[in-house]
């Protein structure tokens, strides 16, 4: 009976999807668990500051260099890219307001997000995927610490407050070099591109931008952690969960960033 | 001081334990031995509530760790002491953080204060105060073993777990080691479990010895009755017998 189940391609291709979907289905599921304890160690002591400002360096300052050169490299590609579709209905000028724009509401998180979720989200699932497969995560609870407390809350909180500053630098940095390109390649008018960028440009467009990383800082880090925390195996299993990682990390920025987006647009 | 009673715990369809019962008496060493996936590990995880069971409980002194609330659980793993197999140390910290993190974690301690503990500690497992400022990752397997031994005696535990010590060591340092746990035990009078398959680590620092096969003890008793046993798959354990059904496939 098996047998003819399995055979018949309809019934294998639906048992497939169901499968994936149990799957899906049972990492969220996993994932909001521990997100609920992570909130709820969060707000009870310890607080662990030192930790914090550990995980604030190396999630935040460590990654400031790959943004920034990200960022700069981006606005620079979107002046020219918005100058040679501007100029076909002449409108050149407004070329440093796409720029802000784009840089604040979306460019800047989204590729912050991405970025940090690569190069912190895998240092975070390598680090604990290691600290699980050699028993420490085990020493830790043997020794009356909460690995969330000790390990994930701070992570969090660190992803949290560092992408949005992460993005602040990425948005000038951004605007910046949207500036170089459109006066310096482009001859735009200096006064007009600033005035330009500035015009049209609000307090809710960067705000949104913020409000959008800090989700993404936090996600990355709680799914991060939750992929170190899953870890078993040895090398394999570290290498696996560092790669599952990043890939949920870039979906969750992806994903969140759409329905955040819609959110805040209203 | 431990009880585990009727203990099954299943890992998917892999049945590992399959009804344990294990009186572990306060002040004395007791020595769990058995092939390689046997459950050894895991029946120790349970003992300080890593793992929790299918079926049946374990009691420290009394309380059934299963109905504990967290922050009961937290209270009775405070009174253990853990050496793991692989040393487990925080490679991130050096050796005397390793050694008093407990102690600041869970008290208001001065630096200079844990300090001191972790080098009367390191001291008491044969390391000097050289070692302190080291990383985990520039010690040698023994070295680390002994920080692991340092750490797990940090908190003046009541119960202290053994996780194959000797495993991956050579003779001399195996002998080390077991001194090393037979010192503690006169010095300090704790409780001790101790997994290994390691025959001469057994007879040396046991009070009581019990074998695991196939998730069951099969038989307890004191080191000279384990020696003297005539189950079959005792004694082709204890003797090292490559013949028999210690190996036998689940």
């Amino acid at each position: 009976m098996a047998q003819q189940s399995t055979s018949n391609p309809f019934i294998a291709f639906a048992s497939s999807v169901g499968q994936v979907t149990l799957d899906v289905l049972s990492e969220v599921g996993s994932v909001s668990r521990y997100m609920y304890q992570a909130a709820r160690e969060g707000i009870r002591p310890p607080f662990r500051v030192r930790e914090i400002f550990k995980q604030m360096e190396a999630i935040g300052v460590n990654s400031m260099p790959v943004v920034l050169i990200t960022a700069i490299f981006t606005g620079m590609v979107l002046a020219l890219q918005s100058y040679t579709g501007f100029k076909r209905f002449s409108a050149e000028s407004l070329v440093g307001t796409v720029v802000a724009l784009s840089m604040t509401r979306e460019l800047g998180p989204v590729l912050t997000g991405l970025i940090v979720s690569g190069r912190a989200g895998a240092s975070i699932a390598a680090e604990l995927g290691t600290m699980k497969v050699t028993e420490q995560i085990d020493a830790l609870v043997t020794m009356g610490i909460s690995p969330v407390n000790y390990l994930m809350v701070p992570r969090i909180i660190a992803g949290i407050v560092m992408l949005p500053v992460l993005v602040v630098f990425s948005d000038v940095i951004g605007i910046t070099g949207g500036y170089l390109v459109g006066v310096h390649v482009l001859d735009a008018n200096p006064t007009v591109y600033i005035k330009r960028t500035f015009d049209y440009l609000e307090v809710a467009d960067v705000m949104g931008g913020l409000m959008k990383a800090a989700v993404f800082g936090g996600l990355m880090a709680l799914i991060s952690s939750y992929k170190g925390f899953m870890t078993e195996g040895g090398a394999e299993g570290v290498g696996k969960a560092t790669t599952g990682a990043v890939v949920l990390s870039s979906m969750a920025v992806l994903i969140s960033n759409y329905f955040l987006t819609s959110m805040i647009s209203r | 001081m431990i009880v585990v009673e009727d203990l099954h715990k299943t890992f998917g369809a892999n049945k590992v334990l399959r009804g344990v019962n294990l009186h572990v008496p306060k002040g004395q060493t007791t020595v769990i031995i058995g092939g390689s996936g046997s459950g050894k590990s895991v029946l120790m995880k349970h003992i300080i509530g890593l793992l929790f069971p299918d079926q049946g409980r374990v009691l420290v002194d009394g309380e059934d760790l299963c109905a504990l609330s967290e922050s009961d659980l937290v209270r009775v793993r405070r009174r253990f002491g853990m050496v793991f197999q692989g040393a487990a140390l925080f490679d991130s910290m050096p050796v005397w953080q390793n050694v008093g993190f407990a102690l600041l974690q869970h008290t208001n301690m001065p630096h200079g204060e844990v300090m001191e503990i972790a080098r009367e500690r390191l001291e008491w497992v044969g390391l000097n105060a050289d070692v302190m400022e080291r990383m985990p990752a520039e010690l040698s397997g023994g070295m680390r073993k002994r920080v692991g031994f340092a750490r797990a005696i940090a908190m003046d535990p009541e119960i202290l777990l053994y996780d194959e010590p000797t495993t991956g060591l050579d003779p001399v340092m195996s002998d080390v080691i077991n001194r090393l746990v037979r010192s503690l035990q006169e010095r300090l009078g704790i409780t001790a479990v101790m997994i290994t398959h390691d025959m001469v680590s057994a007879y040396y620092v046991a009070d009581h010895i019990a074998m695991l096969y196939l998730g069951e003890i099969v038989q307890s008793g004191t080191p000279d009755e384990i020696r003297a046993s005539r189950e079959p798959l005792v004694r082709q354990f204890v003797t090292g017998d490559s013949t028999g059904g210690v190996y036998q496939v689940r």
